[in-house]
């Protein structure tokens, strides 16, 4: 017997095992041998037995979308937390059978064989189909091509159903253009709506889980958008990684790490998809859908790490530190870089075509070629497949932005020029990022240093989780920024801080460099008729 | 066909009961060594091709 060791969308041995508590086996009503062989395989002693029994406890509370949760208003459970399988035996059908309260309703991809018992083809199935049961779920649904799409809400909150399976529909539209067909032949999104903030979703074949809080702010235009993006991301990945999947996953090996390095196929893609599927879908205006944008550059140019480790080399590591801050400036978001260089590919592939594909046409032959036929895909077939819809060779875009470090700006910016738009940059408002490089973050302890850029002043004297007390001698209370604002800044300042719990005075001065850079994406007001055409082909939206 | 079974006692303990019931395992040939997923019969093939 095994018990998986981590969930398809994290990778990252999560070692599900350590919340098992008391693992026996019988046969016939007697106790038999059972050992353990690793941290999560069993051993069973059948000993002839026709048939076995295996019992044991698992514990489940953990609210997120990969977890498990059980209280007295319902069971959410993710089976590839709990379930073993039985090794040589995983392609066998699965009856799963729940000992639940008679009222309570069962949200879940899987069919309802009898009332409260659910069947799986295969122990595939049965873990990749997480449920929610309990009295009190709410459930709308929209059809699009004759397939049903069920959006069940588990927790307190007011869904303006009108308003989200009108949203919902036009996303699933959009994105059911892209790709021509739908690869499942129902679909559930199983949101648990929490009482406090919370953002996460894992995707599944036909489903996914969505926990998004607080409930109270769900019909909100802050907390809506959140919705609508993560919804539309996640069933993006019905195509993008539930099909579309790289050849080192296919199958799952839910043992051990499966290493993989185009994490930004599946999750980079997937993540400019998100939100770009609800602007060309007229869900966000385009205005709207910068904002999003800008909030990924926000984060990738935050970040220094992206001058050390590819996007292609993060998505190796993502079994190392991939879902951790992690020590400084060492690896890439797949998700932040992973979208920026998909943004970048789908202007490039446009510009290169005078219109005639697009990432789109790469997405719809990754579907026919590799998904729709369950072949798993390598990089270099997704290198040749780019270079094919482009026409042209991409060696620049994988050496330089894919598996190197190279600076994405100013390729992004020309990139942006064909849709009339460009990358703009401005200093940061925050002194202290801009001229010493250094930013903060304030708990309960005061105002600790948070990261550092590499090169800054701030590298020359500060160093990580220093407390600062006091700039010049003034004591800092929420006001480092507008005391800078009336510091002479050529003369170098003194800030006092605990390093250690020893108290310190350093001194900096500015170097004459900016550091933490802001980029947004803007229209260009001179933007030509032909770019003004090229972006309306790209968002469907007037310039 | 295999069987599992999910209950609980006490739903503040947060703890749930799992019971898997293995039917016909002196029949069965276990040829796979390995835990791997599977995504359809073609792709288990394959695997034991390999």
């Amino acid at each position: 017997m095994q018990l998986p060791a981590w969930r398809p969308g994290r990778y990252e041995l999560q070692n599900f095992a350590q919340k098992l508590r008391g693992v026996t086996a019988s046969a016939n009503g007697e106790s038999i041998d059972i050992a353990k062989e690793t941290k999560d395989r069993w051993l069973v002693q059948a000993a002839g037995a026709e048939t076995v029994e295996v019992n044991y406890s698992f514990y489940a509370r953990q609210m997120d979308g990969g977890g498990s949760w059980l209280d007295e208003q319902q069971l959410y459970l993710n089976g590839i937390n709990c379930f073993m399988a039985v090794e040589g035996r995983e392609l066998e059908a699965c009856e799963l059978k729940l000992a639940i309260r008679e009222d309570w309703q069962i949200a879940c991809g899987l069919s309802e064989k009898t009332k409260h018992t659910l069947v799986a083809a295969n122990f595939d199935e049965l873990v990749d189909s997480p449920f929610i049961a309990s009295a009190t779920l709410k459930k709308a649904t929209y059809e699009v091509d004759g397939i049903p799409f069920h959006i069940w809400i588990q927790g307190d909150c007011k869904p303006g159903w009108q308003q989200i399976t009108q949203d919902f529909e036009a996303f699933t539209k959009e994105q059911l253009e892209v790709f021509g067909n739908f690869p499942v032949a129902d679909y559930h999104y199983l949101n648990q709506i929490l009482s406090y903030r919370y953002y996460h979703g894992v995707e599944h074949s036909n489903s996914t889980v969505i926990t998004l809080g607080p409930g109270e702010l769900l019909m909100q235009p802050s907390l809506y958008k959140e919705f609508l993006g993560v919804s539309s991301h996640e069933l993006f990945h019905t195509w993008n990684i539930k099909k579309i999947r790289p050849k080192e996953m296919l199958p799952y090996n839910f043992a051990h790490e499966n290493y993989f390095r185009t994490g930004y196929v599946a999750e980079g893609i997937t993540t400019y998809y998100g939100d770009y599927m609800l602007a060309r879908a007229g869900v966000f205006t385009a205005e709207q859908y910068f904002e999003e944008l800008n909030t990924t550059l926000q984060r990738y140019f935050a970040d220094y790490s992206r001058h050390n480790l590819s996007v292609a080399d993060s998505s190796f590591d993502l079994w190392l530190d991939g879902y951790k801050p992690g020590i400084p400036d060492r690896k890439a978001s797949i998700y932040v870089k992973g979208a920026l260089t998909a943004l970048l590919l789908d202007l490039q592939l446009r510009k290169a075509t005078d219109n005639n594909a697009s990432l789109d046409t790469l997405m719809r032959q990754l579907w026919e070629n590799f998904g729709k036929r369950n072949i798993g895909y390598t990089e270099q077939d997704y290198e040749q497949l780019v270079e094919s819809v482009a026409g042209q060779s991409f060696k620049t875009y994988f050496e330089n932005y894919i598996n190197g470090t190279a600076p994405i700006e100013e390729p992004l910016d020309r990139a942006l020029g064909y849709v009339g738009c460009n990358l703009k940059a401005t200093e940061s408002p925050l002194l202290y990022e801009q001229l010493y490089g250094f930013k903060t973050v304030a708990d309960n302890q005061g105002l600790k240093i948070s990261a550092i850029a590499p090169g800054s002043p701030a590298s020359q004297a500060l160093s990580i989780d220093d407390e600062l007390v006091a700039l010049n001698g003034r004591k800092l209370e929420q006001n480092l920024q507008p005391l800078l604002s009336e510091t002479d800044t050529s003369e170098s300042i003194t800030l006092t801080l605990f390093r250690d719990k020893q108290l310190r005075e350093v001194r900096l001065q500015h170097n004459g460099q900016s550091f933490y850079q802001k980029y947004t994406i803007e229209k260009r007001p001179e933007a030509s008729e032909e770019e003004k055409q090229n972006f309306k082909l790209w968002l469907k939206q007037g310039f | 066909m295999l069987y599992y079974q999910v209950s609980y006692d006490n739903p503040l303990s947060h703890f749930i009961n799992i019971k898997i019931t293995i039917p016909e395992t002196s029949s069965r040939n276990y040829t796979c060594n390995c835990l791997r997923g599977v995504q359809g019969v073609m792709n288990y093939k394959t695997l034991l091709r390999n």
